[in-house]
């Protein structure tokens, strides 16, 4: 235990000299690692976004139906109502008076319509029809419009989705990116722990010759690795999982309109910190994995 | 115990450095190993150190198959073997002490009982004054007095080393000579490799001559005879 102990103080030890030794080339390292970290876990961020939009915009899949204002008597409305019904993906339909209708506008719109309340209502009636595949909804809604007596339909995704198909776009390029980066810090990585194993060959050599085993010669370096990997995620975890709470508050928990509602800071939390966190340990590893290899072997 | 048997060696460039070489050598023995340059003394040493694989025969150390021996294995035979070079081979940014404690740090010895050892050995290599000098500033002798003080501070049961009073001036080589027998009569092996003829005239042990990669003369008298 005690060995075990002091073998581990002097691994430490031996990392600490290699990276004060080669600190420039760590520090380049360990900010590439905090670039691509950090844009992983901004990425990241945005693709739960996108997602939890998705969703909120499928749950929001209804079609307004607007009638012909002349349409009065509730025997065609009835008749309407029943031709939409029949239509295969429509999954339910609500009337909606053209009172209703004007409270819906007053609402959306302003008291200032309140004049038309009464006799001088100029809306016309119209139905909510809920769908039942909202990725289909363009063509049900094409359907509807067609129908006699129906003067206009609109539904709420078409720009919205467009948004939301751009924004997964843009994700995508976003990981691209990011991987990119990644890789790239896993080479500068590799390089500062080769540069260091290179400077310190006679130190190796001299090391192997009084007996040092196998083990604690890599070690070291490949500690080095872990650091540099393991710093290069806290910072960008720490901005992420402080900045995005700030963020959150600072929006008031939507982007553009209630549709937009942003992910509550709790949930991200653990998703978006364990998964730069993880990434940056493993790059670390790899890196000094790769770099150590047979390096260590040439000489017996 | 230390035990060659048809030992033959050769370098990828065609080389034959050790022909069928045949040896024992007793626990706690002092030899020399002597003969021209390029007869495959160097070789005979980096055999013993692992460092080099025999391509037929057999070498034992203490029970151990040395030409069979893993890469990762290695460390750990060495711990045993204690090798000083011509080019004393010190880390210049370490001091003395920091020198010989190094080789014990690396086996994960506890620090106090480093510290204890490192004192131990710089009093028996008598280079106590120089404990926080810097190798740069240390004559040639002295240098190798650390190197020795190094090699052995694991207290390995053999001490080898490659001509190490090459580059130094008859007085020093007395000095290390005295130093190494010193260490030979607390009971470790000696295998010193050697050109220096007046040294193994003055001081005489066992020789081993080698020419060619021949053993050619074993003489449990010493001193140097031509041959
Ligand atoms: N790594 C090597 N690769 C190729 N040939 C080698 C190698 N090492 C030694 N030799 C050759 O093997 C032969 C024996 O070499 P060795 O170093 O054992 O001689 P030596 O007796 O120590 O000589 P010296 O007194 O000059 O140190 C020499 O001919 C040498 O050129
Ligand atoms: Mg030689």
């Amino acid at each position: 235990m005690k060995r075990w102990l002091s073998l581990l103080f002097y691994e430490f030890k031996y990392a600490f000299l290699g990276i004060r030794k080669h600190l420039l080339l760590t520090i380049s390292a360990i900010s590439c690692m905090i670039v691509s970290l950090f844009l992983i876990g901004l990425f990241l961020l945005m693709g739960l976004h996108v997602d939890h939009f998705a969703t909120n915009v499928q749950h929001d899949m209804s079609i307004h139906v607007v009638l012909n204002q002349k349409i009065e008597d509730q025997e065609t409305i009835r008749q309407i109502e029943k031709e939409i019904d029949s239509i295969s993906n429509v999954e339910s339909i609500t009337f909606s008076d053209k009172d209703q209708e004007l409270e819906l506008m007053i609402q959306e719109k302003g008291e200032a319509f309140g004049l038309y309340r009464g006799e001088e209502n100029p809306l016309s009636h119209a139905f909510f029809v809920m769908v039942k595949d909202s990725s289909k909804i363009d063509q049900t809604a094409n359907k509807i419009e067609e129908l006699e007596g129906v003067s206009s339909v609109a539904y709420g995704g078409s720009s919205v989705r467009d948004l939301i198909d751009l924004m997964d776009i843009a994700r995508k390029v976003g990981y691209g990116l990011a991987v990119l980066l990644l890789v790239l810090s896993l080479y500068l990585i590799y390089n500062t722990i080769k540069t260091t194993i290179y400077s310190r060959q006679e130190e190796i050599a001299i090391m192997r010759q009084v007996g040092a085993s196998n083990a604690f010669i890599r070690i070291p370096f490949e500690i080095q690795g872990v650091l540099i990997g393991g710093i290069g995620a806290l910072v960008p975890c720490l901005l992420l999982v402080f900045g995005y709470p700030k963020l959150y508050e600072q929006m008031h928990g939507i982007l553009f309109s209630h549709l937009f509602s942003l992910i509550e800071p709790a949930q991200v939390f653990w998703t978006v910190g364990s998964c730069v966190v993880v990434s940056g340990l493993l790059v670390g590893i790899l890196a000094s994995l790769l770099a150590v290899g047979k390096s260590l072997r040439v000489n017996r | 115990m230390i035990e060659f048997k048809n030992v033959t060696k050769s370098y990828p460039n065609g080389v034959h450095a050790l022909n069928r070489i045949s040896l024992e050598i007793e626990d706690g023995e002092f030899i020399y190993i002597i003969g021209p340059t390029g007869s495959g003394k160097s070789t005979i040493i980096k055999i013993l150190n692992g460092e080099e694989v025999p391509d037929s025969g057999l070498v034992m150390v203490d029970n151990v198959d040395v030409g069979s021996l893993k890469h990762r294995k290695v460390p750990q035979y060495r711990r045993n073997i204690g090798c000083v070079f011509q080019d004393y081979r010190l880390l210049p940014a370490l001091t003395v002490q920091e020198n010989i404690a190094f080789a014990l740090e690396v086996l994960g010895l506890p620090k106090k009982m480093i510290r204890k050892r490192v004192q131990e050995v710089l009093e028996l290599v008598d280079l106590k004054e120089k404990a926080r000098a810097y190798p740069d500033e240390l004559s040639g002798g002295q240098q190798q007095r650390v190197t020795i003080g190094r090699a052995i501070a694991n207290r390995p049961k053999i001490l080898i080393a490659d001509e190490p009073t090459g580059n130094l001036d008859p007085e020093k080589s007395r000095e290390i000579i005295a130093l190494l027998e010193k260490i030979n009569a607390m009971g470790t092996t000696v295998v010193m490799v050697t050109h220096d003829i007046v040294l193994v005239n003055e001081f005489k042990k066992r020789t081993i001559t080698l020419d060619q990669g021949f053993v050619v003369k074993d003489s449990k008298k010493g001193g140097y005879v031509s041959v």
